[in-house]
């Protein structure tokens, strides 16, 4: 397949991108920059709880407007039927009804929410474990390397006049790297753990997804007559 | 036709927004409940896409010739949903009603004929170019794992072998999905064609991304996945002529990178190449074991690992281009760039400040613009460390 630009055709200039309104699910996902140490900005939290309010707001109302819309239709239709004793819309009767529609309009949306939840939280555990190493990797170093600072000036202190730099090098490196393979061992039995426990919570939860592969038996979400 | 009263009821109609791609899929899949299984279950990227494409179609309306092109890609496309003529019926019909419901009172004859005329035109485009598509690539390859292995936390090393041959050129990427999922993710390859066919994909989890997270924790070896013809040609080695080159990577932007050190070494070796590969710390170079191999076996290679976290700046990455400017002028080279947004949009910066010009500096289009909802009508090229969103059908 040819992955032409759109813009690009017989050299036509590319377009501007074409505005988007704003939608909830483009509030939910919107990402702020985060303003720099020197610049002053908003608290995170204070952002992300407004954002989420925005969010949910515009879905009521989306859902308050779509069901005035469906109520104005069907009045509509129910003066047409007084009036002239036919429903206008008969060409389209055999769609659902604007009511149906936003009742499923209605469940999609708040399927979406819960996702957007998930998401979100999702990412919040990422970046705090992401923190957490971080800090501990920190941590582990500057210990390791008072540690090592402390061996090389109890040796300067004893060794006095036989004081070698080749020595006290050797043994701060020594010392260091015991302190850092120890915290690393730590660290890993620690990640040994919580990645068994990671093992099982996907486990359970690809038992209990709808459409999970253990449900579906092997069988693909395509209709039958598309499967190959 | 009147392509004027088709614009304007369309302006009529895109003022509702979200309501209207909303209404569509509802009245969709009311009317046609089998069809709904054909879509993820979040949509909501998916209605940003069809109202776009909408717009963009009823926009260009009058401009057959800039169209045409526009919707052959998208019927050929389309065959990876799983997209038959039968559906085009059903889908004009909901159009209709849902337009026909958001014009109110402006709805008229005449305007339903000029939509379904519009209609019936896009769709025989659309079913056209699927079927003369049959003939050149299958509608999605099926791709078996025959190797996977968990480099870091949340990188996996996947290797695939199609069920008959995927012909790609390495810097493009193919479309991944699993079955069960109904989204696409776009990866690059992090090989050039090999003689059995096998690809080898760089995956990182993003949080809560469906297809990343099954490929990196939920898939194993003899697992099948659906696979969909490469695209992008902004990472590819014909852009740069037979130039040196530098080559900037970061995370799992070393797949793309990779793949074309491996086509440099298969035309030869006749470019030099500089390679500045960068991760967040020393665990996260998760292929470390290639990249040693390649600098030790390539004369015309010279490596230089970067590491992101620098504790001076712990909010501050570093990324690779800032070695590489301290390290030399790259300014007779061309520059391949791969890695987060955050890091293609600094680095470009940079480059350019530093003197370089644009047409040698090559990077793909960035997350935004690949899955958000300007896809395809601004163009779509790939960057693959972006937060994962549906890519489903229109």
């Amino acid at each position: 397949m040819s992955a032409t630009q759109i813009g690009s055709y017989d050299g036509v200039p590319v377009e501007p991108e074409p505005q988007v309104r704003l939608t909830a699910d483009r509030v939910r996902r919107w990402e702020f920059e985060s303003a720099s140490f020197a610049r002053r900005g908003y608290d995170h939290q204070d952002v992300d709880r407004f954002r989420m309010q925005v969010a949910d707001e515009l879905d009521v109302l989306a859902a308050q407007v779509g069901y005035l819309r469906g109520e104005n239709e069907r009045l509509t239709d129910q003066l047409e039927l007084h009036r002239h004793g036919v429903l206008p819309s008969t060409g389209r009767s055999k769609l659902p009804a604007a009511k149906e529609v936003n009742l499923l309009s209605a469940a999609q949306r708040e399927a979406e929410q819960i996702i957007a939840q998930a998401h979100e939280y999702a990412r919040r555990v990422a970046d705090y474990a992401r923190v957490q190493y971080e800090s501990y990797m920190q941590a582990a170093v500057e210990e390791a390397r008072q540690e090592a600072e402390r061996v090389v000036q109890d040796y300067r202190r004893t060794a006095g006049d036989t004081f070698d730099d080749g020595v006290a090098a050797r043994e701060a490196l020594r010392i260091y790297g015991e302190m850092m393979i120890s915290h690393m061992q730590a660290a890993a039995r620690h990640l040994d753990d919580g990645s068994e426990h990671l093992a099982r919570t996907m486990d359970r939860l690809t038992r209990e997804l709808p459409g999970g592969p253990q449900q579906s038996g092997g069988q693909t979400a395509l209709p039958g007559q598309y499967q190959r | 036709m009147d392509v004027a009263r088709l614009k304007q009821s369309w302006n009529l109609v895109a003022s509702h927004g979200d309501q209207v791609p909303l209404y569509f899929y509802s009245l969709l899949f009311l009317a046609n409940p089998d069809i709904r299984q054909m879509f993820p279950t979040n949509m909501a990227g998916q209605r940003d896409r069809l109202f776009t494409a909408l717009g963009h179609i009823v926009t260009n309306v009058d401009q057959v010739d800039r169209l045409v092109g526009f919707l052959q890609d998208l019927g050929a496309d389309h065959r990876k949903f799983a997209v038959a003529p039968e559906h085009y019926p059903a889908v004009g019909e909901a159009l209709l009603g849902t337009l026909a419901h958001f014009s109110g009172d402006e709805w008229s004859e005449e305007l339903a004929e000029d939509w379904a005329a519009a209609y019936g035109l896009v769709a025989q485009v659309m079913t056209e170019a699927a079927e003369a598509a049959e003939n050149i690539s299958p509608p999605w390859w099926v791709g078996e794992i025959v190797g996977h292995e968990r480099r870091t936390f949340d990188v996996a090393v996947v290797t695939l072998r199609p069920q008959y041959l995927l012909p790609f050129t390495p810097g493009q990427s193919i479309g991944v999905s699993h079955p069960t999922v109904r989204s696409w993710r776009y990866y690059s390859p992090a090989n050039a064609p090999r003689p059995d066919g096998t690809i080898e994909l760089h995956v990182r989890a993003a949080p809560g991304g469906t297809v990343s997270s099954r490929l990196v924790y939920g898939n194993r070896v003899g697992d099948q996945l659906h696979l969909a013809s490469p695209i992008g040609e902004r990472l590819t080695l014909a852009r740069a002529g037979d130039a040196d080159l530098l080559l900037l990577a970061a995370g799992t932007g070393w797949a793309p990178v990779r793949s074309l050190v491996e086509q440099v070494a298969a035309e030869g070796g006749r470019r030099r190449v500089a390679l500045y590969v960068g991760a967040r710390s020393q665990s996260e170079f998760y292929d470390g074991e290639t990249i040693a191999k390649y600098a030790a076996a390539y004369p015309w290679l010279t490596v230089t690992h970067v590491i992101g976290l620098d504790p001076r700046r712990p909010h501050e990455p570093v990324h690779p281009y800032e070695p590489a400017l301290a390290d030399g002028d790259w300014r007779d080279r061309h520059v391949y760039i791969c890695g987060s947004d955050e890091m293609v949009l600094a680095s470009r910066a940079a480059l350019v400040r530093a003197g370089h010009h644009p047409a040698q500096l090559h990077h793909e289009g960035l997350g935004k613009h690949w899955y958000g909802p300007t896809w395809r009508t601004a163009g779509h090229d790939a960057s693959h460390l972006t937060p994962e969103t549906a890519g489903g059908a229109l």
